[in-house]
């Protein structure tokens, strides 16, 4: 089994159907309101003078984001039970018998990757389909991107091939916890920290997520 | 989020608990039982920490929450409570004399780490030094008014003693602490960009009458204008009422304050 697993996602081939979503959902039968991979639209634009005419710049992207893997996960650093924990794969884990359900996860983790699950009584969150990574099959997300924007491998691999870390709003700043993401931008990505979104540079569709 | 009512109600006793401690060392009057208000702190604290469970999902598995103290502040929060809780208990039971001071000195630790628990990144609202000047400032508002409010409460049928609570630092105390509360409150709100506008005046509201009335008491009393009411049967109760006041109005305040505090919590800059 792969060490250090880290996924990619090619922001310009993302049309934003959410099917890595709803398999991730469908493979662990999540509840309603649990997303352990959410696809976040950012979107944009304004009327701009130019000389006598106004000109529009909209534009819209996606980004599918799941639990990350980070390198420091402060999820698990901030966890007073150590039920949320890297283990050896390097998989961000839950053990669901030590956690109280206090949610400080959840405050701490800057992707809003660990999520409660009201009918287990315990947060929980992307475990990367360790059980399919076991069997040597592809994580549910990757395997249902219709447009090939998601791919999974070990980090360093990852890095190889795509670059670096692609810092795009609305992600938050990778130095806080070095995610094991790769992201490919999109032509019209916006810097990390634009505020360039109809909402102020928040996410415009929070219902979804 | 959490439910951010046990949360409210566990930051405020805690706090009211750590400057009652304080105030009970600082008392150097000989007119009041430090064992008996010992007493009253660990209760509030105790009970605290009991509603503070509530916003657990599985409380019967909290014994592991001291099991990261190296790392977590969450675990060196649960850890100071009840670090915090035993010396005032040793305090209580032994009366020895050391322990006098040491269990604010544990407390005003424990409300550091409490501060501390709040000081993350991912939260740029709550990651600023007024985190920690807020829960202190708390600490010292709620403590103060429940101080007056026991001292007064035991001096009951003695009016003379109670004219002298009223006359002593406590309601100064209290009044210039609600003063700073409100400058930090100010300072809080600017700092965050979500509107709680009917909780926020109504904080405001009521810390600003709850130092009114400390201070109005102070100067009244200190005026002699009260003295007609103090010699009668009536005076007592009305100081009682008047602390008791002064005590709900500030803890109505410091509710709506943590609330607010609670609320500006963000989900992925949502």
């Amino acid at each position: 089994m792969i060490k250090n697993p880290a996924f990619y996602f090619n922001s310009e081939l993302c049309t934003g159907c959410k099917a890595c979503m709803i398999a991730c959902k469908d493979k662990h039968n999540l509840p309603v309101g649990v997303l352990w991979r959410r696809v976040l639209e950012y979107s944009g634009g304004d009327w701009i003078k130019v000389g006598n005419v106004y000109e529009q710049n909209v534009f819209a992207y996606y980004v599918s984001l799941a639990c990350n893997h980070c390198e420091n996960p402060v999820c698990a650093t901030g966890c007073p039970t150590k039920a949320m924990h890297k283990d050896e794969n390097g998989i961000v884990s839950v053990d669901g018998s030590r956690c109280v359900g206090c949610r400080y996860c959840e405050w701490n983790c800057p992707y809003g990757a660990p999520q409660f699950n009201a009918e287990l009584k315990h947060m929980t969150k992307c475990d990367f389909c360790k059980d399919y990574l076991e069997q040597g099959l592809t994580p549910a997300c990757v395997a249902a991107c219709p447009c090939r924007a998601l791919d999974f491998g070990e980090y360093e691999e990852m890095v190889k091939k795509y670059g670096e870390h692609g810092v795009i709003a609305p992600l938050p700043k990778p130095d806080l916890t070095t995610p094991h993401f790769v992201c490919a931008p999109n032509r019209h990505s916006k810097p990390q920290g634009s505020t360039a979104g109809i909402r102020g540079g928040l996410v415009s569709n929070p219902e979804e997520v | 989020m959490t439910d951010i009512w046990s949360l409210v109600i566990f930051t405020l006793m805690a706090q009211c608990a750590v400057g009652l401690a304080l105030f009970i060392a600082l008392d150097r009057s000989g007119r009041h039982s430090a064992t008996g208000q010992t007493w009253v702190a660990i209760v509030i604290l105790s009970v605290g920490t009991l509603i503070s469970l509530t916003h657990l999902s599985q409380p019967l598995v909290s014994f592991y929450t001291i099991s990261e103290v190296a790392n977590s502040w969450l675990s060196r929060e649960i850890l100071f409570a009840g670090l915090f809780g035993a010396t005032m208990l040793a305090g209580a039971l032994f009366k020895i004399n050391a322990l006098r001071w040491l269990a604010p000195a544990v407390g005003l630790a424990f409300i550091f780490v409490m501060s501390s628990v709040y000081l993350i990144p991912n939260q740029p609202q709550w990651n600023t030094w007024l985190t920690p000047a807020t829960f202190f400032t708390t600490s010292l508002l709620l403590g103060s008014a429940a101080k007056l409010l026991l001292d007064v409460f035991e001096d009951r049928g003695n009016p003379e003693s109670q004219r002298l609570d009223i006359l002593g630092c406590l309601p100064l105390i209290l009044s210039l602490t609600a003063g700073l509360r409100i400058l930090l409150f100010i300072l809080q709100i600017s700092h965050t960009q979500h509107v709680h506008t009917g909780e926020e005046i109504a904080h405001a509201a009521l810390l600003m009458t709850g130092a009114g009335v400390g201070l109005l008491c102070l100067t009244r009393v200190a005026a002699g204008s009260v003295a007609d009411v103090l010699r009668s049967r009536s005076g007592t109760a009305c100081f009682l009422g008047g602390a008791a006041l002064i005590f709900l109005l500030v803890a109505a305040a410091e509710v709506c304050g943590r609330a607010v505090f609670y609320k500006s919590y963000t989900f992925f800059g949502m």
